[in-house]
């Protein structure tokens, strides 16, 4: 992953882009292939932040206890359904188009030389979706991942599912079919031998990085051609955010404000093209996933504070203009890092990891990838789900949006495969 | 008499403000080591990996650039510092301490030398005889290692002079673990060796960044297969084994392949 900026075209030779910026501004989706990802750089003082808060952590490891709330100040939340209008889900079939564009040039030729394509998406970076809205755009046939039964009885009774041929199709989820088991990986190395060698037809596999980056190692077939969704940055990400804060049918202005200083981090609609410092250190610590950075812009926006408070904020709140036309939501500052719990620190690395590289697992599986007893498996998650680390949902454990960037760290502190973004 | 009035010119009068430097010094050489030795592994053990090994390796060394300045802080308070005096000095010192702790001085210059060839560090897993261990403290005279039995060794740096020292991981914070499989020899051997390789693969003890090795060698009773692998870290070595062994084992015996039997004994 690069830090300096370029011009990018993926295998195909084909550059990717839609919706247009304004004047020289960069396209907001763009797909480039993994070598041209671009991690947004973290300022200096920020990074001196970090490294200071790490090396406070060393003396004063964080209480299981204090990490669900800490942080939290007394501005109110804003109603749930003012947060869906300011901060709704990212439309994701914009950026398929993006990629739509991407990948004319496979898609064009009758029989390009990689019959397959794959998509590579950081966790909650929606690849999923997008190649789910692609493959309605070219009516392509959806391929559901094995249960995981099938993968561990490396069931190839699977393969019946896929179109016969000529017809186009998509596997949205590649990290679903697999299980870092021993019986795990015969599936998914039979799919990557048909696929690669065009038994399959031509097809569109969309996986995340973490399953991607464990895979190169059971497949290790190079693919510098697999495209990835290019970070948003700091101006990228203000641009993108204020555009869903504002749908061309609203009439009022909304002013994001500092709830530490009362300065203006965000005006929609936008005024100028200043970015702020905010959306920078957002980006940087988000490495540019989109996805991730709207949970926690979604996470920090409050309405305005009640009169009756005293000091800065109730000074601020009188502050409220007349207008009926301008509207303020109050962002707070950035929210701490969850921390691993204290103790049995392997097995809580090991749980985390397992996780990671399978973009979650259902409980009932980790005792089988673990070397852990499934009444362990259980008390563990209980405890990473209270340290705000994992958290279920339709019966499969993951690590939440706001928990990534912490649980990657630390994984990296302790020698785990990371994904390369 | 002329030796004494030698002896009595190579050292200074010391008086009592001499004598408070002196305390001073060694009081605060012993108080920074002891501060160094508890403050450094303290922090060490907070963190994780190669981080971890090369600030633990640092006490030693920090430990002997203590000592070396008290030292150097104190003779000229002792002594006339010239080269006259310090040999004559040192040569006493030497031929008293040869003959009256000959072992013991042999461990406080092969410890120097350990630190300065860093045969072992803080971290360090070695084996010095039947002993294998954890280093933990590398002192002045020993080297202490916790074995996996968490029996607590003390080993004399002067084993360095006539014992081979097998250092495990060097300063790194990976080892290299063996697990063995002995199977009867009617097997597909391709087959095993990706088994067991798979095995490997998914254990989530394993270092994912170095390599997964199997090497096969056939006996007379059967066929040796050792699964060579890398942990996360060094202090996983024998869970990592313990994890390759009992899923090849599962492994191998779901494939139907049938474990060796030793040979009966000879009479």
């Amino acid at each position: 992953m690069k830090a300096k900026k370029n011009t990018h075209t993926n295998g195909a030779g084909v550059s990717s882009s839609a919706s247009k910026g304004r004047g020289s501004e960069p396209d907001l989706w763009e797909f480039v292939p993994l070598s041209g990802y671009e991690v947004p750089a973290q300022t200096t003082g920020k990074a001196a932040d970090n490294a200071w808060s790490s090396f406070k952590r060393i003396f004063m490891p964080m209480e299981e206890a204090s990490l669900s709330g800490a942080g939290e100040n007394e501005l109110p939340h804003l109603p749930q359904t003012r947060l869906q209008q300011l901060v709704p889900s990212p439309d994701w079939s914009s950026a398929a188009a993006a990629l739509d564009g991407a990948l004319q040039e496979w898609t064009a030729v009758p029989e390009p030389d990689r019959p397959v394509q794959f998509l590579i998406g950081q966790p909650y970076n929606g690849h999923a979706e997008i190649i789910r809205h692609w493959a309605g755009r070219h009516r392509a046939e959806l391929i559901a991942s094995p249960a995981y039964e099938q993968i561990l009885a490396g069931n190839l009774r699977w393969f019946d599912n896929w179109p016969s041929s000529g017809q186009l199709w998509v596997l949205p989820n590649l990290e679903h079919c697999y299980l870092r088991h021993a019986h795990g990986l015969k599936l998914i190395r039979q799919l990557l031998a048909r696929a690669e060698s065009g038994q399959l037809g031509r097809g569109l596999i969309g996986c995340d990085s973490w399953a991607w980056a464990y895979l190169q190692r059971i497949w290790p077939v190079p693919r510098p051609d697999a495209l990835t969704l290019q970070a948003f940055d700091g101006p990228r990400l203000a641009r993108f955010l204020a555009a869903m804060a504002n749908p061309p049918t609203a009439r009022r202005r909304i002013r994001f404000r500092n709830a530490a200083n009362g300065s203006d981090i965000l005006v929609v609609p936008l005024e100028n093209d200043q970015v702020r410092s905010e959306f920078h250190q957002l980006a940087a610590h988000c490495r540019g996933n989109l996805g991730i950075a709207v949970q926690y812009w979604r996470k920090r926006l409050r309405a305005a504070p009640a009169e009756e408070k005293s000091g800065k904020m109730e000074k601020t709140a009188t502050e409220q203009p007349g207008s009926p036309d301008e509207e303020w939501v109050w962002v707070t500052n950035m929210l701490p890092e969850p921390a691993l719990p204290s103790g049995e620190d392997e097995d809580f690395s090991q749980t985390l990891h397992a996780l990671m590289l399978h973009a979650g697992l259902p409980a009932s599986i980790l005792p089988q990838l673990l070397p852990l007893p499934p009444h362990r498996c259980m008390a563990l998650l209980f405890r990473l789900r209270n340290a705000v680390l994992a958290h279920s949902c339709d019966g499969r454990w993951s690590v939440p949006g706001l928990a990534c960037a912490s649980v990657r760290s630390l994984l990296r502190s302790r020698d785990y495969l990371i994904d390369s973004f | 008499m002329s030796d004494k009035m030698q002896a009595v010119q190579i050292f200074k009068k010391i008086d009592f403000a001499a004598m408070l430097d002196i305390a001073a010094i060694l009081g605060l050489a012993v108080l920074l080591i002891i501060a160094l030795q508890h403050v450094l592994p303290w922090i060490g053990n907070r963190l994780h990996g190669k981080k971890r090994l090369t600030l633990l390796a640092t006490v030693p060394i920090f430990r002997l650039i203590i000592i070396l300045a008290a030292f150097v802080m104190i003779v000229p308070l002792l002594i006339e510092p010239s080269l006259q005096n310090m040999v004559a000095l040192f040569g006493s010192v030497g031929l008293a301490i040869g003959f009256a702790l000959k072992d013991y001085a042999s461990s406080l210059i092969a410890g120097i030398i350990a630190v300065g060839e860093r045969n072992y560090r803080n971290g360090d897993w070695i084996r010095v005889g039947d002993i294998y261990g954890e280093v933990r403290h590398v002192g002045m005279r020993t080297v202490e290692v916790i074995t996996p039995e968490d029996d607590r060794v003390l080993i004399p740096h002067a084993l360095l002079w006539n014992q081979p020292v097998i250092n495990s991981n060097n300063g790194e914070a990976h080892l290299l673990c063996v697990a063995d499989f002995y199977l009867h020899p009617q097997h597909e051997g391709a087959m095993v060796r990706q088994a067991l390789e798979d095995v490997a693969m998914t254990s989530p003890y394993l270092c994912l960044d170095a390599p997964v090795i199997v090497v096969v060698k056939e006996t007379a009773w059967g066929t040796r297969y050792r699964l060579k692998a890398y942990p996360v870290s060094a202090s996983q070595q024998f869970r990592f084994i313990s994890d390759l062994t009992t899923r090849g084992r599962s492994v191998l015996r779901e494939a139907d392949i049938q474990f060796a039997t030793a040979p009966a004994a000879v009479p």
